[in-house]
């Protein structure tokens, strides 16, 4: 089954244009959405989560007209938004279970074992009587995911699940949703490249509403094999370069810029060809030139 | 550093829209209350101006409740908790700010904007006294001055109070839910205190706790007369001193405490620690697949889905703090005022369910009703508050499923709530020893007058909240809705359709249930359930989903909502209201005529002008003979009867018309009336059913004729007003004037109250006649002349017993109904009633004199009591004034939609409500006891001697009838006790007269004035027998029924004046003109009694002042000197009770007196008329302690 959306573009009632005729086409698999913070990531996430309706365009989901066929659509899906909490005084244990009930599960001995089952793979299951209040940033995430797939949702959308977790917690989570089937449709927006890199078989970047790209990460990183190159300077010196090059990213290491600057020949004396990583290719499309907005 | 806070918290709120709209508020509410007649505050009576003193008091003080301790709570609970809430904390806390100076910053910020917001009052107020459109009439010289006092004293303080309470409460709880619950606590004591000053003994007690200082106005003002009213400036000392100086010592203690253990650092989480809970650890097993369930998404999922989720909420309110907290506030009130819950004149009701279960309604209401307004406000904005909307809105539930939920949780909590109360409510009858509970009666009541009611408000609140685009304008809506609904008679809103959620189930009657309203209460309900029903499918459709709530999203999705049940349910609700709207239309528009108050009010003035002029004065017969026949039909309201009426021309001058007025009843109308000589009909006034006869021979006096009627009554359906409950099944209770025609023009149509009259053009009404008119004093009370035989037969249900007065001569069963025919056989005042109901019958004997009580089965608690009085009154009235008439004496029990009990002859229906529910208790006043041998003294005190119907006139039916009463009272109680009694009538007496409209006058003038006839009546009577003796007074009595008893003569006042004055010696007649043509009052008091040991006893020393004033008629008074005889009175402990051990009358020829008075006991209290038989607005300081060295 495909996600197939089309011309989708939203302006909001302030003036932001959050969506910018928007087309994409996602298969079933994990897809990253990559954008930095402000990009319309939330937007899409929520247009497609039938929270809310487009100005225009078309979303599709196999034989299913998403911004039409609400009702239908909420059945087959699996959301975690990026922000949530919960009623304050229940347990997430009660609260899975009666979120369980509205999401179609009526049979009481088949529906304990499914939260349970959930609870032991969220690994939530000692924690399980606590009130959900007294839970932490990771631990709340992953209830998020369990509350997600009660259904066994056929598309998945969890949008930035990882943002302020600390590296143990976002790992037990990317494994998580790693081990998600393949025949389901895992949307992941992040603006952290890594967690594309590590679970995704297809991305999109996104930038001020627009798509920037679509594509395979390791093939988009194929074509900015030999074009990357790196240097440390000081930091007085950054700013020079950053007028006079092409610079795509400007991170500190031990201290001192490095900088990499996109060129199809080395820039000038002192910088590196360097193995280009997914972040080079997300900061090149983010601060690349207008000439790289094709599907690679 | 202090003043940059104050000048930072200054700036923030002046920052806020809320502080312009509080201020608003404030100053709207001044401006309507001095400036609408819809709003109005203890200056509604009249010649009251609306910008005294004591009125701008009294609004000061209810808006320090309302708005003020809301925008209080609103404005000084947040300064410290919204720092915490922004978690703005670890940056103030950091900072090199003290913690006094933070505290005080932010509270002395805050104070002055409130109290900017508060001066609200005197804009408004003054503003409003200037309109152009207002009467000027009715106000005294308006300046700000005016405004600044009562500001100052009531609001200002108000403020301070609150502002210290809330900013504690905030700052130390941080949530402001506890601020909330605080201003629930202040409501809940002012309710308390309201109850407490429902007995006057406590009212001193309400004044100095009431935080809101209302009810400390009220007890000072409460006997100002109009004049004082519009002249005095509510002194600050006293009460209200005391009292302000309470609350606003409590209020720095709470500052203090404040700033003594407010914890300046940001770790501190609240007072409240959260629990976590620890599961038991299992083992995590492999790798195993999630065991997934197809979803089902059918009916029953639907079902499954709001079960949950109304379960989920249920818990939610369940367990929040604030349910609890007001849940609590609403046991407290009952427990607190569960001894004050039934009292009238200070006596106990017997606690039946019916009573309890209406108190417990009565003081949940209002509870109930902020808890419906604050949780539908918080069940709409549940997901969004908590963020959880989004997983929530994403989840495959129909819109329909959360709005239902919610309904139904609050519906749950709210009926938990109540059946809750249950219980309670038993408890209290069995803590005051009755153990007859009857759970029907409160299952009835509780559901039917408050549950229901407020289903249908959870469904308007919910309505408001989910269109509303946030909780506060929510909220805000919600309030000017439930304001609307109290205020639409006001507006001039008549017709129930009209005014949402109307429909009332009226007083709760053992004998008949909620019969006299039910049916129009379930139409009028079953309307607005299926508005409620329209109002929630909107909710529905308007419900927000999702993130994007724009006007235009809303609207488009609730196109896209409106589907299959949707339409369905809205088809339901839209017949149900249709068909519920429609019926109650044909029932008070086409069955019934409607005709709002105004219009009514607008016939009656009509009345009076047309027919006034021409008839007032027409000479008319007189009604000597009745026979007739009446069939009831209490299942339904019906009556059939015909009757022959003889009238005779017992005036001097021959009668050419006669004015015959059909009873104003509606459903009532002659079918027959036809006479035995010649007569036309000459002038018909449909609009006030009268009809004018010319007779084509003149009736010459002492002739007669006869007047053959037929009539029915046919009840269909109901009337948009309420119904006096006249007619219903169990305890139809009418007069002749309700079925047979009235003679002559009717002053009692005419419109008595004065701002009334004025709009219609109609100057104030004329009182009664002077005395010495002579063609008024041809006629009596009931402004008749003659009296007149009966002979009626009734016929009702076969269970039922009918009565009227007179003697039973048969009774039987014809055709499954039970007839009963009675007849008088001696002539009686055309006034009498006919009375059927289920009955269980109560007999004895006094002296050949059958006695019975006809009471309902459940009440037979004071027939001991009641046939006690009967006999003590027939025994006191035969011996001292003159042989009962009768041969029978009948007391019989009607339902309590009326609360009157009324002297026939023989004959005394008597209200449910009074007295046969009372409950006695040894040594104190027996109301029950009271209350019967008040009407057993009507026979005598209209029955025998009737009054002129001229100025003054019920000094004789009613002020004797209390004499007759109070003499045997005087008999059977211990003075301390008979001394409190006084003390009510006194208290109802002043109360009377600074309500008074018009004028007051003295008992012997008095002109319809309840207060002087009843109260003033009971004292002047009770003091003059004091001064000359029971015997001499009776003496008097005695002449006046020689005289006047039984015959056509009817005496005025002067009369019986004159014959109190024969029996009173030269140095007492003052006495008589003081307490009966004067208006007279006392300032008596004493100042720090003394006594010390002598031998064989104390010599007491009683200083006392005793200062006398008349008044004129409207309230201004002139002292006079003293020449007066006034008891000096000790009490002392006599078996461990206070008793009046030394009373003795002392003549008083100036102000100032000391007395040294000798006494074998030791004195306790001393001083000046300890029984208080003189009128004196301040009975506290007539006795003191004794000062013993």
């Amino acid at each position: 089954m495909q996600l197939i959306i089309q011309h989708l573009s939203k302006t909001y009632a302030n003036g932001v244009q959050a969506l910018k005729d928007i087309n994409l086409t996602i298969n079933a698999g994990m897809f990253g959405l990559l954008g930095p913070n402000g990009a319309g990531k939330s937007s899409l996430m929520r247009t497609i989560a039938t929270l809310q309706d487009p100005d225009g365009g078309s979303i599709r989901f196999g034989a299913l007209d998403v911004l039409h066929q609400k009702e239908e659509v909420r059945r087959i899906l699996g959301y975690l938004p990026q922000e949530f909490g919960v009623y304050p005084k229940i347990s997430a244990e009660d609260l899975l279970d009666h979120l369980a009930v509205l999401k179609g599960i009526l049979h009481r001995k088949e529906r304990k074992e499914l939260v349970t089952s959930l609870l032991h793979k969220t690994n939530l299951f000692n924690d399980r009587k606590k009130h959900l209040s007294g839970y932490s940033g990771g631990m709340k995430q992953r209830f998020g995911i369990a509350q997600a797939l009660l259904s066994n949702p056929k598309l998945i959308i969890v949008d930035e699940p990882t943002a302020g977790l600390d590296p143990a917690e976002r790992n037990r989570f990317l494994n998580l949703l790693g081990e998600l089937g393949d025949d389901t449709i895992v949307i992941l927006s992040t603006h952290i490249v890594e967690d594309v890199k590590e679970l995704c078989t297809d991305m999109a970047i996104i930038n001020r509403g627009e798509l920037l790209m679509q594509g395979n990460p390791l093939k988009s990183l194929e074509s900015l094999k030999g074009k990357v190159w790196s240097q440390r300077v000081s930091r007085e010196a950054a700013v020079d370069y950053k007028e006079r090059f092409h610079v795509i990213s400007d991170k500190l290491v031990g201290g001192k810029p490095t900088l990499h600057v996109i060129a199809d020949s080395q820039p000038e004396q002192g910088f590196e060809l360097v193995q280009p990583d997914l972040e080079d290719v997300y900061f090149s499309y983010i601060f690349g030139t207008p000439s790289h907005h094709h599907t690679v | 550093m202090l003043w940059s806070i104050i000048k930072f918290e200054i700036r923030y709120r002046l920052n806020r829209p809320a502080t312009y709209i509080y201020f608003f508020i404030f100053f709207l509410l001044a401006f309507l209350a001095v400036s609408w007649e819809g709003l109005q505050f203890g200056g509604d009576i009249g010649k009251i101006k609306q910008n005294a003193s004591s009125v701008l008091f009294s609004i000061a003080s209810v808006f320090g409740l309302i708005p003020g301790m809301f925008i209080a709570s609103a404005v000084m609970g947040v300064p410290i908790l919204r720092d915490f809430e922004h978690k703005m904390e670890s940056f103030i806390f950091t900072t090199n700010i003290t913690k006094t100076s933070y505290l005080l910053g932010r509270f002395t910020g805050s104070f002055l904007i409130l109290l900017i917001i508060s001066t609200g009052f005197f804009w408004g107020g003054y503003l409003g006294c200037l309109m152009p459109w207002v009467d000027r009439s009715r106000y005294l010289p308006v300046s700000l001055g005016q405004f600044c006092w009562p500001w100052l004293i009531m609001i200002v303080c108000n403020m301070f109070v609150f502002s210290c309470l809330f900013f504690a409460c905030g700052a130390l709880t941080r949530k402001m839910l506890f601020v909330y619950l605080q201003a629930i606590v202040l409501l809940a004591l002012y309710i308390t205190v309201d109850s407490l000053a429902g007995n006057i003994e406590n009212m001193n007690k309400a004044a100095l706790i009431d935080p809101f200082g209302n009810y400390t106005v009220q007890a000072v003002t409460r006997y100002w007369t109009v004049a004082e009213k519009n002249t005095l400036i509510v002194p600050f000392s006293g009460l209200l001193l005391i009292n302000r100086l309470i609350w606003v010592g409590a209020a720095v203690v709470f500052l203090l405490v404040t700033f003594v253990s407010f914890r300046f650092r940001s770790v501190y989480t609240g007072v409240f620690k959260k629990k976590s809970r620890k599961s038991k650890n299992a083992a995590i097993p492999a790798n195993q697949t999630i065991p997934f369930i197809k979803p089902v998404y059918n009916t029953s999922t639907w079902l499954k889905q709001v079960t949950v989720l109304t379960k989920i909420y249920f818990k939610e309110i369940f367990r929040s703090v604030p349910f609890i907290g007001m849940g609590l506030v609403g046991v407290v009130l009952i427990a607190v005022n569960a001894a004050y819950a039934s009292t009238f004149y200070g006596q106990e009701l017997y606690p039946l369910s019916s009573n309890i279960a209406a108190f417990i309604a009565s003081q949940v209401g209002l509870i109930i009703s902020i808890m419906v307004l604050f949780y539908s406000g918080e069940l709409v904005w549940k997901e969004r508050d908590v963020r959880f909307n989004q997983i929530f809105d994403a989840l495959p539930a129909s819109d329909t499923v959360p709005v239902i939920s919610k309904f139904l949780a609050l519906s749950a909590v709210l009926l938990v709530y109540l059946f809750f109360m249950i219980p309670i409510g038993m408890l209290i009858q069995l803590f005051k020893g009755f153990s007859f509970i009857e759970p029907g009666v409160y299952i009835k009541i509780l559901l039917l007058r408050v549950y229901v009611p407020m289903l249908i408000y959870t469904a308007m609140t919910l309505f408001v909240q989910s269109l509303s685009s946030n909780r506060f304008i929510g909220y805000a809506i919600s309030i000017l809705f439930y304001i609307y609904i109290l205020f639409a008679n006001q507006i001039k809103v008549f017709y129930n359709l009209f005014i949402p959620n109307s429909g009332q189930t009226g007083p709760y009657s053992d004998m008949n249930g909620f019969a006299a309203g039910s049916e129009k209460f379930w139409v009028l309900k079953a309307f607005w359930i299926g508005v409620s029903g329209l109002l929630l499918v909107i909710a529905v459709l308007f419900y927000q989903r999702g993130t994007d709530n724009s006007l235009r999203t809303r609207l488009f999705n609730s196109k896209q909502r409106f589907r299959r049940p949707q339409v369905i349910v809205t088809l339901i609700c839209l017949l149900l209201a249709l068909s519920a709207a429609s019926y109650y239309y044909i029932n008070t528009n086409v069955w019934n005529r409607y005709i709002n108050p105004q219009q009514e009010m607008d016939i009656h003035a009509a009345y009076e002008k047309e027919l006034k002029p021409g008839y007032e004065k027409m000479p008319q017969p007189s009604v000597v003979n009745i026979k007739g026949q009446v069939d009831l039909f209490p299942e339904n309201g019906d009556l059939n009867m015909k009757a022959t009426i003889t009238y005779k021309n017992l005036l001097p001058d021959a009668i050419t018309k006669l004015f015959l007025q059909s009873p104003e009843d509606n459903n009532f109308n002659f079918t027959k009336m036809d006479f035995n000589v010649p007569a036309k009909l000459v002038k018909s006034y449909p609009d006030y059913k009268v009809k004018i006869y010319q007779l084509i021979t003149p009736l010459q006096p002492g002739d007669s004729l006869e007047l053959q009627v037929a009539g029915n009554r046919i009840q269909k359906g109901f009337v948009n007003g309420t119904s006096d409950g006249s007619y219903v099944n169990n305890g139809t209770f009418i007069n002749n004037g309700d079925f047979l025609p009235f003679i002559g023009y009717q002053n009692q149509y005419e419109l008595p109250n004065t701002d009334d009259r004025k709009k219609r053009g109609l100057k104030e009404q004329k009182g009664l006649a002077p005395r010495t008119d002579t063609i008024a004093r041809r006629y009596n009370l009931f402004a008749q002349r003659g009296r007149t035989r009966l002979d009626m037969v009734i016929s009702t249900a076969p269970d039922q017993i009918a009565m009227s007065p007179g003697y039973l001569k048969k009774k039987w069963i014809q055709n499954g109904r039970a007839y009963f025919e009675y007849q008088m056989d001696q002539p009686i005042f055309n006034f009498f009633n006919i009375i059927s109901g289920r009955y269980t019958v109560k007999q004895s004997k006094w002296k050949g004199v059958n006695l019975e009580i006809y009471y309902h089965k459940d009440h037979p608690f004071n027939l001991d009591v009641m046939m006690q009085s009967l006999k003590d009154g027939l025994d006191y009235n035969n011996t001292h004034f003159s042989p009962y008439l009768y041969r029978q004496m009948r007391i019989i029990e009607y339902p309590r939609y009326r609360s009157f009990a009324q002297s026939f002859p023989n004959t005394v229906p008597f209200s449910e409500s009074i007295g046969f529910v009372f409950r006695r208790r040894p040594e104190k006043l027996d109301m029950c006891y009271y209350v019967t041998a008040h009407e057993l003294g009507h026979q005598w005190w209209a029955h025998q001697v009737c009054e002129a119907n001229t100025a003054g006139a019920q000094m004789f039916s009613e002020s004797l009838s209390q004499y007759s009463s109070l003499m045997l009272l005087k008999k059977s109680l211990p003075i301390e006790e008979l001394r409190r009694y006084l003390k009510y009538e006194l208290d109802g007496y002043l109360n009377g007269r600074s309500a008074e409209r018009k004028n007051e006058n003295p008992l012997d003038q008095t002109d319809n004035q309840g207060y002087i006839h009843y109260q003033k009546g009971s004292l002047a009577n009770f003091a003059m027998q004091d001064y000359i003796g029971e015997e001499n007074m009776n003496k008097a009595l005695r002449k006046l029924i020689a005289n006047y008893a039984n015959g056509d003569q009817y005496p005025t006042t002067d009369v019986l004046t004159s014959y109190i004055r024969e029996v009173t010696p030269d140095s007492l007649k003052y006495v008589v003109d003081d307490l009966y043509s004067r208006i007279t009052l006392f300032e008596n008091r004493v100042i720090s009694p003394t006594a010390k040991k002598v031998k064989n006893g104390y010599e007491v020393i009683i200083p006392v002042q005793a200062v006398k004033y008349y008044a004129d008629r409207d309230g201004n008074e002139k002292r006079t000197p003293v020449k007066d005889y006034i008891d000096i009175g000790i009490f002392a402990m006599v078996n461990d009770k206070e008793k009046l051990v030394y009373l003795k009358r002392e003549k008083f020829s100036s102000e100032q007196r000391i007395f040294n008075i000798t006494l074998k006991e030791k004195p306790i209290r001393a001083g000046i008329d300890p029984v208080y038989k003189l009128i004196d607005r301040n009975t506290e300081d007539n006795t003191a302690v004794v000062e013993i060295p």
